[in-house]
């Protein structure tokens, strides 16, 4: 090789390696940018709905640039299910995930299904506190290779933004901030404090939140504690908490709270901006940092202050939010702090009603309103690759908002029309807008593409599986008193054959699995073909209505080798059905089948048939029945890369290659 | 106080003045380095150069012996009492200095803190402000003369135990603002829109420690009668530098130690 040739070549292969780690060599992609937009709950029925009453002209725009689809969804069709098949190109049996909650069939206790956290358990003891040698971890349960790692492996940049099923995120290429399955500070998925003296509303319910009696001793003074997390540096353990002194001032009906150096002031019906806390895990040496927001409810005769779920602070994170760990604090500095929990609605304290109908849309509003601005600044700073982000306001609003639209709701008389009949349609108009703005960022090599992971039925009647279960004969109470207590108080495990977890989980008692096993696995097939048969044919006595579409034996759905948290039967649902919330975690009402009352009366925890997603893309769709699982495969085939997930189709091809 | 605290306002107006027409960060950046080209100057004079040159060469050879004598331990552990001697006279001999250099750091600080630790709070931001009374807190209606460039919010909360009135502040023009009650104009904000002034957010009742904190106005003597105090909380600031944001302290840390470092090899400094 001559001398000029060889310095000609050392001159451009630098040249050539920054081509190729930037994408500029993709030669083979069909795009040069990807934009997915992630919307929890977009049901094609409702989208097709607003887009022909014109309230949703991007999405028809969109619709005729490629097309729209209804999107297959995961079975069962839950959030955490659906976006982890989303991510893997596959189903419960490669990612791992059944429901929001699996079950230890040793200790009978349920667990969250998408992380955990241990503790290694190594300490120094001195005194009365307890220095960790070995460290806490923070694991993500979610199994299977996700797709856009495909991406990133090629040099191409990914950036996931608030993206579901994905807490902590593990260390990789891409750029990706933690959504959905991202816990409060406590540990929970959102956990409010109410602090009031109002003796009516005092209540000894910790679901969804705690509410807290404090009293005024003549001074307007309301010294109240805020709970946190668990101190794990204390031997004796305990919650840390932050003092919160709160002046009432009656006759301008306000407050002002002093907290952690900062001091608030509202007026009856206003909300505060997100406050900085800092619980002591040592005081002095070691803090744990959080945000929540205020809003005084009343500051007349009573005192009625909600606070928001504690979140994790995203400019000085406690758990690991973001991948790099910067990613969550640069954000916040663009955008100013924001709700970093998977749950940011408050939809538990509508529910107990804590917070009104008007007074959760607030609360609804200023989530919606933070999200946008994460998600126009994200948008703004996209220029190669894939971007993918999250809205979850029209999955939780529309869980609430469901009695407006469903006119054979049992709340829907109730419903202030005037105030909220147009709710729905207003959040699918904010949706339409958020696709406007990907539209606008649009060029002709980028592909944007609108998909959810299921969409919408009506919540009319709860259906106690377990009760039902009981009624039939396979499940005895021992203690019929404690019915109503959770985690199967009132069960006699000896004359148990089957009971019921989660949202659509059925699991058989079984020896040797269980606890208190009694059924022998010889006797689990029959059993199990039994209850699906009667499940199925279980018709309501107030409609005459089926209850279950269908009941799915998970090893015939998903193959004989399941992981032991599996359920062994899936409850699908029919239209206008869910399982209560007493199922959800293990009680026994007294009734089978009730009216829901509860303000959440939209639902998805059904059959996968009767709520299917919604893929709108801007190129044309090949496939007639795409499904959530293709989706990885189509945008990793959009871009071109060199391998592609093992799972799922490309929707966008002809004739696609369809993998096992 | 009232002429020193004067006297540093106007000395660091001077200093700020020149790049007071860019972003903070470049005015931020030239008080840094002059910060620490001053504290090392002033360590140079007021420690004993001669001997902490002396220790540094005892403390090099201590070191050295150790490792020339690995082989008999009782020689190490002789070498290593001598060493850990040495490390405390020397943080001996640099407490005076370290002193002399306290006073004027404080007031650096203080005047570093209020003209480039809070953010210039926008039309439309929200503030939060403390009103204290030295009497009983006036009605609602008397709190809050009218104002320039502020705009009250609903609801005034008294504390009357505390002689205390909160209320929020909505910012209604860019500049200049201030709030009138009791009697007293006190400025919220800059004076000035030149990167590098004051940014006020309360106001004291004069005292020696008032000197350390520029950012609140001395209240006047006529008013000391009915005012107490006044803050407003106005948020911090970040500053961009190699993508990150930093807050100003590790802005100055950074610059200052550079200067310093440079300050100590140009003027053979012994540190």
């Amino acid at each position: 090789m001559k001398r000029r040739e060889f310095l000609r070549l050392a001159s451009l292969s630098p040249l050539a390696l920054l081509a190729l780690r930037s994408g500029i060599a993709r030669a083979s992609g069909r795009a040069r940018r990807v934009i997915v937009l992630g919307i929890d709950g977009m049901d094609p029925g409702l989208l097709r709905r607003f887009v022909s009453q014109g309230r949703m002209p991007n999405a028809a725009r969109l619709m005729q640039m490629g097309g729209m689809r209804p999107l297959g969804t995961s079975n069962p069709p839950q959030s955490p299910v659906a976006w982890s098949s989303f991510i893997t190109g596959a189903g419960p049996d490669v990612h791992g995930i059944y429901d929001f909650i699996h079950r230890d069939a040793e200790t009978m206790a349920p667990f969250l299904s998408t992380s955990e956290v241990t503790d290694s358990g190594d300490s120094i003891g001195i005194g009365k506190w307890r220095i960790p040698t070995g460290g806490a971890d923070v694991k993500l349960l979610r199994r299977g290779r996700p797709f856009w790692s495909h991406i990133t492996d090629d040099g191409i940049p990914a950036s996931l933004i608030k993206l579901p099923v994905d807490f902590p995120p593990g260390a990789g290429r891409a750029r990706i901030l933690s959504g959905l399955g991202t816990p409060d500070l406590r540990g929970s998925q959102g956990s409010f404090t109410f602090f009031t003296d109002d003796p009516r509303a005092l209540s000894d319910d910790t679901g969804g939140g705690i509410i807290r009696a404090v009293r005024d001793y003549g001074d307007g003074l309301y010294e109240c504690r805020l709970e946190g997390p668990e101190n794990t540096m204390l031997e004796s353990g305990g919650k840390m908490e932050v003092p919160l002194n709160v002046w009432i001032d009656r006759g301008s009906r306000g407050v002002r709270i002093d907290v952690c150096g900062e001091r608030v002031v509202l007026g009856e019906g206003q909300w505060s901006p997100w406050v900085s806390l800092s619980f002591d895990l040592i005081p002095g040496i070691s803090s744990v940092n959080g945000i929540a927001r205020f809003f005084l409810k009343e500051a007349g005769r009573y005192l009625k202050l909600y606070v928001t779920p504690i979140n994790i602070d995203p400019r000085s994170p406690a758990l690991p939010i973001s991948s790099p760990d910067h990613l969550s604090s640069d954000l916040a500095r663009a955008v100013g702090p924001f709700y970093t929990q998977g749950f940011p609605e408050d939809t538990k304290a509508l529910s107990r009603g804590v917070l009104s109908d008007a007074e959760y849309m607030q609360q609804a509003e200023i989530v919606l309103a933070e999200r946008m601005k994460l998600y126009e600044h994200s948008l703004s700073n996209f220029d190669d690759g894939l971007f993918f982000f999250y809205f979850t306001s029209l999955d939780l609003n529309v869980h609430m908002f469901y009695r407006a639209i469903d006119s054979e709701s049992p709340l829907h008389a109730q419903v202030d029309m005037g105030s909220f009949g147009d709710v729905v349609a207003d959040l699918y108009g904010r949706i339409d807008r958020a696709i406007g703005m990907a539209m606008e960022h649009m060029d002709d090599r980028t592909v944007l593409l609108a998909l959810s992971d299921h969409g919408f039925a009506p919540f009319r009647r709860s259906f106690n599986l377990n009760s039902w279960l009981a009624a039939e004969g396979y499940a005895t109470l021992g203690d019929p008193y404690s019915r109503d207590q959770d985690m199967y108080a009132a069960a006699d495990w000896s004359e148990t054959s089957a009971y019921g977890l989660g949202l659509n989980g059925l699991y058989i008692n079984l020896r040797g699995r269980e606890r208190d096993g009694v059924v022998a696995p010889a006797e689990k097939d029959r059993l199990m073909e039994d209850i699906a048969r009667r499940l199925e044919s279980a018709t309501d006595p107030a409609t005459g209505r089926s209850v279950v579409r269908r009941a799915y034996i998970t090893d015939r759905v998903f193959g004989p080798d399941q992981p032991p948290w599996a359920p062994d039967m899936l409850v699908g649902y029919a239209n206008g059905y869910r399982a209560s919330w007493e199922t959800t975690l293990g009680a026994y009402p007294e009734e089978v089948i009730t009216d829901n009352l509860d303000p959440w009366s939209g639902t998805h925890c059904t059959s996968p048939a009767v709520v299917p997603g919604t893929l709108l893309s801007s190129v044309p769709i090949a496939l007639d029945t795409p499904t959530l699982m293709d989706m990885g495969r189509s945008v990793c085939s959009l871009l071109g890369t060199s391998t592609q997930p093992a799972h799922g189709r490309d929707v966008f091809d002809d004739e696609p290659e369809t993998r096992a | 106080m009232a002429a020193v605290r004067g006297a540093l306002d106007l000395l660091f107006d001077a200093v700020t003045w020149p790049l007071g027409g860019t972003r903070p960060l470049w005015g931020l950046i030239l008080v840094s380095l002059l910060s620490g080209l001053w504290m090392i100057l002033l360590f140079k004079t007021a420690s004993p150069q001669r001997a902490i040159k002396r220790l540094r060469r005892r403390m090099g050879a201590q070191a050295l012996g150790m490792l020339l004598y690995l082989s008999s331990p009782l020689q190490v552990l002789r070498l290593a009492g001598g060493l850990l001697w040495s490390n405390f006279l020397y943080l001996g001999m640099i407490l005076l200095p370290l002193a002399v250099i306290a006073l004027p750091f404080g007031l650096t600080y203080g005047q570093l803190e209020a003209r480039y630790g809070r953010g210039y709070p926008a039309a439309g931001d929200t503030l939060t402000a403390t009103v204290e009374y030295a009497v009983d807190p006036p009605g609602d209606e008397e709190v809050v003369s009218p104002s320039r460039g502020l705009a009250p919010l609903p609801p005034l909360v008294t504390i009357d135990s505390l002689r205390q009135v909160s209320f929020r502040l909505r910012l209604e023009e860019t500049a200049p603002r201030s709030l009138a009650t009791a009697g007293e104009e006190l400025p919220v904000g800059r004076r000035s829109l030149r990167s590098g002034s004051i940014v006020y957010s309360g106001a004291e009742t004069p005292s020696a420690a008032s000197v350390f904190r520029p950012g609140n106005m001395i209240i006047s003597p006529e008013a000391r009668d009915s005012l107490r105090s006044f803050r407003v909380s106005i948020p911090g600031r970040d500053y961009h530098v190699l993508w990150r944001g930093w807050s100003w302290l590790a802005v100055f840390l950074v610059f200052s130690t550079l200067s310093a470092v440079a300050g100590a090899i140009v003027f053979k400094v012994r540190v």
